[in-house]
């Protein structure tokens, strides 16, 4: 044989070891596709490769592989069963001696060549992609990670909402309420532009709510009261809604009947039994 | 080696996983994984890449299953090839990459022109391996040094060259010496 094809010939065994530089490699790939000897010496190298591989010692992995091992391999979809047919350009040379080959023992045509270029190929452009799932899944992951932080404000926010609603749902039905009385209260020498508006009912209780009370300092808050009998009953703390308005609604102990008030007082922060003088805000009901 | 005693069991084993039985893949797994696994940890150093070697090798018989030519060949060889493909595979992404998470897609449909060919066949038998596995053994040691590097670390030959010192000239033709000392074994 010629020179040149010793050259060849002195690929092989890099070949199958896939040692080669991409340059070789190319170039036997395209010297493969024309020689039938070269194909025959590289299967005896590939069964060498084989055997080398077998070699080894048998090392059991560990048991929960197996599991995940078949669970993932069964997600993939199974090949079918009818090969494609590749046509090369530059197989022409070798489709008779593939015809030849066939013939006499059965196997199907040997596509050694480009499945050697497709798989190094593939491994390559495998890592690239790999790498691009690999970013995509860190951006995914802090996607997640933002999202649970978003979904725990979310669930305070939707706490605080309930409460709300639950506040607004009592204020509509004092409003809307057939019996509904309304007081307004004026602000008094402590607070001289504060203005309050008191809603009573006696089925659906109180709704009140005032601006421009002065703030108070955080361990105080304003009561709200109705004088009945004579004698001050506590209906709530007024608190700051998310308008920043001073709202309350609350229910109405003493028959409406007796009401004759409604006044608000600055009490520390939890309430008073009684209110503490002086008081900050105060209406007559009609008589 | 009780597994060679019965190579049609493979055979048939394939067959039924070519059929969709993920019982008998399961049976496959039984039966080779360890030599799987063994040559997996030979070639990568971190067990978890081994892991997952095995389970490219896994996923990849699954799915070339139906396309396997099996009349004439050995399960065992294939897969083993099977393994040294995906494991140089994952040598070559980790070296690029040597502190990540690596997961290196089995089954590269990217739009390539040409799609993977079907499984090749190979003929070998644990008596073959036991033969090349002595040849191995007896190689003179500079060439069984550098064949182990290019069989079990996957390094082309520039890359041996570079790592051992020794000139690239006599690293191929070493290495090809080191190889049909073996193909004679199996003559």
């Amino acid at each position: 044989m010629s020179a040149a094809h010793d050259e060849y010939a002195l690929l092989l065994s890099g070949y199958a070891l896939d040692a080669l530089d991409d340059r070789e490699r190319r170039r036997l790939e395209d010297h493969l596709r024309t020689c039938d000897q070269c194909q025959a010496e590289l299967e005896e190298f590939r069964r060498v490769n084989a055997g080398l591989g077998m070699a080894v010692d048998d090392v059991a992995p560990p048991a929960e592989l197996r599991a995940k091992t078949l669970a993932r391999a069964t997600a993939v979809e199974q090949r079918l069963a009818e090969p494609r047919t590749f046509i090369s350009p530059r197989s022409s040379g070798r489709r008779a001696a593939d015809r030849r080959r066939d013939d006499s023992s059965g196997r199907q045509p040997r596509a050694l060549v480009w499945f050697a270029a497709a798989a190094s190929l593939a491994a390559v452009i495998s890592a690239a992609y790999a790498w691009s799932l690999r970013d995509q899944l860190r951006t995914a992951q802090s996607t997640v990670a933002d999202a649970s932080q978003r979904a725990l404000t979310l669930a305070r926010e939707l706490e605080s909402l309930r409460t709300e609603s639950a506040v607004l749902t009592r204020t509509v039905r004092v409003l809307i309420a057939p019996d509904l009385l309304r007081v307004d209260l004026k602000g008094q020498p402590t607070a001289p532009n504060a203005i309050g508006r008191a809603f009573l009912s006696a089925s659906n209780g109180v709704f009140f709510n005032a601006h421009d009370l002065p703030a108070l300092p955080a361990d105080k808050a304003y009561q709200l009261w109705v004088i009945a009998g004579g004698k001050p009953v506590s209906v709530g703390m007024i608190s700051v809604d998310a308008g920043g308005a001073l709202t309350l609604a609350g229910s109405l102990e003493p028959a409406l009947s007796t009401v004759t008030a409604v006044a608000v007082t600055a009490e520390p922060a939890g309430g008073s039994q009684a209110p503490t003088m002086p008081i900050v805000l105060i209406g007559q009901l009609p008589k | 080696m009780a597994r060679d005693a019965h190579p049609d069991l493979d055979v048939e084993l394939l067959r039924q996983v070519a059929a969709g039985s993920a019982e008998a893949l399961g049976r496959l797994y039984d039966r080779h994984a360890a030599k799987v696994y063994g040559l997996a940890r030979r070639m990568v150093a971190r067990l978890e890449d081994a892991e997952e070697v095995v389970q490219d090798v896994f996923a990849q018989i699954w799915r070339d299953a139906p396309r396997y030519r099996h009349e004439r060949a050995s399960v065992a060889g294939w897969m083993i090839m099977l393994t040294r493909t995906r494991a140089i595979d994952r040598l070559r992404a980790r070296r690029a990459r040597p502190d990540q998470r690596m997961t290196v897609d089995p089954s590269p449909s990217l739009g390539l022109v040409s799609d993977e060919p079907d499984p090749e066949a190979i003929t070998i038998s644990a008596q073959d391996a036991r033969q090349v596995r002595a040849a191995l053994e007896a190689l003179p040691a500079e060439q069984r040094s550098l064949l182990t590097l290019a069989y079990y670390e996957g390094l082309s030959h520039s890359e041996i060259a570079e790592k051992t010192g020794v000139a690239l000239g006599t690293v191929k033709t070493r290495i090809r010496s080191a190889m049909i000392t073996l193909r004679e074994a199996l003559a």
